[in-house]
């Protein structure tokens, strides 16, 4: 199939109503796969979903909307991923409203929590569709037939969208959803330790311990609301936990220390590596117990070979829960907050054969350098850069040996315990000089 | 924390010089552990692929293809150059049997600025990448561009002393281990056999280099 066929299909799979030509088509794929580098496949989606964020964002094409009565009627408990940029309709009742980010406040309008007798999804409704047709304004507590939505996937999670092409008819029926913290049960219990990649995709329950919560990364922030390890009395998995799930459902949010048994979560498989997804279709349970993971703690000698961007003192987000790392004075889930200090330390310790990312604490970082939160905030009010904290620290730790003991997840390690390296070295020296003597040609 | 090279190789900074946030950062290169004798001996440079960012490989005697090296060794020498490509500091460190030469340029510039602070002689750590030049008469030589250097301890030095003895002992190993069979079947590993191809050098020798280091380390403290 030449790129233009492939445009010509994805056009034809476009409502009529966009106005794409396939020409248009084609020079973005052309864009996406030549100078961008990307596979065909993601080029055709990506220009599918450029597109169709315009059909849904600016509301344009009003005047001929979809015949919403051939759309599919699902149980919202039956939405999945499928579903993504399907046209579905919907009954329900709106459960609740939820607050809106700085950033989603300049283009949606509303967006909540409606639940059926099967299940919730998360909805929003765009501002311009408000603005189109004022009677998709929702409130909480009413229920709702919504016809024309679309699914909107993202992460392994399902949402529904309203569009100005959406009709919404108040109802009289009082929908319950099932609770919460009861789960559908059909999904297998596993031990974190039996976790495979082949669990990639695979829904299942698991409980555990929250041994520790990490920071997202930049990129991560965006979608994910929690990440950390989680562990069982078999063994510990990093898992994730979705804006999307948390705004669905708060009691996802999760605390260090709290043990937690989740149903429905999501193998994701990375790297070679397994995780577990938290969505908005999981369901959790605060549980009494602790579980203690094995002592599988993954042990690196060598020396510091880098200190990594992000080191040193760093501000945090003060909010209850959020672990976010505040930059330019802006929480990016939060936005202006006064941030929190906070000291931790992303290295690499290599031995040689493979560079390990060793992360350090605040706590760990303190006996490391022997400065602690107080002294480095003064370090940097006194060099009125924050970076002289990381720079200081640098100095007194590359080149040197260290005997590290870390939980190995993904592809950190994070450290448990560590020490100088400290050996014999005199009587190494002399063993290995007489292991040469012995031999002419050795053997490793 | 400096991410710039002097040769082409910074396909992993440059893809993360942004983030320092490690999803994104698939491959970093081990920091490989020889001395100087070996360092001095290896001339062959390769790349696996043709395009720009792909990383400089330097091929050792013994048979390992290297990016990266960690070294310590006693600062000898400091020196500062002004040349009409601007300032460099050159550096000598020493291992006990041979020296590894150190280039720090202006795209390096904390690194040249730890060097011109530090004071000879002192224990230093070096983290860095390999780069080759041919001097006026045509003569290979090879020095490293630092991306890290910090004064270190003495133990430190000793505990890399014993790691590098260990490494080049293990390296030199597998290097005899391969017969010559082996390489006629193509079965040998590739770095042995292309340093078999492109060396006329018997690796045995750096073990007699590390004995050296091994002696010089031991005689200095009776």
């Amino acid at each position: 199939m030449t790129r233009q066929e492939d445009a010509q299909e994805l056009v034809e799979s476009l409502p009529d109503d966009l106005d794409v030509t396939v020409e248009e088509a084609t020079d973005s794929l052309d864009q996406l796969v030549d100078e961008y580098n990307v596979p065909l496949e993601e080029a055709v989606r990506s220009t599918r979903s450029k597109y169709m964020e315009d059909y849904d964002g600016d509301g344009q094409v009003t005047q001929s909307s979809p015949d919403s009565s051939q759309d599919e009627s699902v149980d919202i408990g039956d939405l999945t991923v499928d579903h993504d940029e399907k046209w579905v309709n919907i009954q329900g009742t709106v459960q609740r409203m939820l607050e809106l980010s700085e950033k989603q406040s300049s283009w949606i309008a509303q967006k909540g929590v409606i639940g059926d007798d099967t299940g919730t999804t998360l909805f929003t409704i765009p501002k311009d569709a408000v603005e189109e047709d004022a009677g998709l304004e929702l409130e909480q507590g009413e229920s709702y037939e919504l016809q024309g939505v679309v699914g909107d996937a993202y992460n392994d999670d399902i949402s529904v969208k309203v569009t100005s092409t959406t009709t919404a008819d108040t109802i009289d029926t009082t929908f319950t959803p099932p609770s919460t913290t009861g789960g559908s049960g059909s999904d297998v219990d596993v031990d974190i330790a039996d976790l495979t990649v082949d669990h990639d995709e695979e829904w299942f329950n698991i409980q555990g311990t929250v041994q520790r919560l990490i920071d997202p990364s930049k990129e991560q922030a965006s979608w994910m609301a929690q990440r950390g390890v989680i562990g069982d009395d078999t063994g510990t998995t990093l898992f994730t936990i979705s804006q999307r799930a948390v705004d669905a459902n708060p009691d996802l949010q999760v605390e260090e220390g709290e043990s937690y048994a989740f149903e429905s979560v999501v193998g994701d498989a990375y790297n070679g590596e397994i995780s577990v997804n938290i969505t908005s279709t999981s369901t959790v349970e605060t549980l009494d117990s602790t579980f203690t993971p094995p002592d599988n703690d993954t042990h690196i000698t060598g020396p510091i070979v880098d200190i990594q961007e992000g080191s040193g003192l760093i501000k945090r987000c003060p909010e209850d829960g959020c672990t976010h790392v505040v930059s330019n004075g802006r929480c990016r889930e939060h936005g202006q907050v006064e941030g929190e200090f906070d000291l931790r330390l992303k290295t690499v310790v290599d031995d040689g054969e493979t560079p390990h990312e060793v992360f350090f604490g605040c706590e760990a970082t303190e006996v490391l350098t022997g400065i602690s939160l107080e002294n480095a905030i003064q370090i940097a009010e006194d060099a009125m850069d924050t970076g002289e904290v990381a720079n200081q620290m640098e100095k007194m730790l590359i080149g040197r040996y260290y005997k590290i003991a870390g939980n190995k997840v993904g592809e950190y390690a994070l450290v448990n315990q560590f020490e100088r390296v400290s050996r014999d070295w005199e009587s190494d020296a002399r063993e290995l000089l007489d292991s040469f003597s012995d031999n002419d040609e050795v053997v490793a | 924390m400096s991410q710039t090279t002097s040769d082409n190789d910074n396909t992993m900074s440059t893809n993360n010089s942004n983030t320092g946030d490690d999803n994104e950062r698939r491959v970093r290169h081990p920091s490989v552990r020889l001395f100087a004798s070996e360092f001095q001996d290896a001339s062959y440079m390769f790349k696996t692929d043709d395009s720009e960012q792909a990383p400089n490989y330097t091929l050792l005697p013994s048979g390992q293809r290297v990016n990266r090296i960690f070294i310590i060794g006693a600062l000898t020498d400091v020196e500062e150059r002004e040349t009409d490509n601007g300032d460099f500091v050159n550096a000598r460190l020493h291992d006990g049997n041979g020296y590894f030469y150190i280039t720090a340029s202006r795209y390096q510039p904390d690194e040249a600025n730890v060097l011109r602070d530090l004071e000879t002689p002192a224990h230093v750590a070096v983290v860095g990448k390999l780069n080759h030049w041919e001097n006026q008469d045509g003569e290979h030589r090879i020095e490293i561009v630092p991306e890290e250097i910090s004064h270190v301890t003495a133990e430190d030095r000793y505990q890399w002393i014993l790691e590098t003895v260990e490494a080049t002992r293990d390296r030199v190993a597998r290097f005899n281990e391969v017969t010559d069979a082996d390489i006629e079947s193509g079965t040998a590993p590739q770095d042995i056999q292309m340093a078999r191809e492109k060396y006329d050098i018997d690796p045995n020798k750096y073990l007699d280099d590390a004995e050296e280091v091994l002696n010089s380390i031991l005689l200095r403290d009776e």
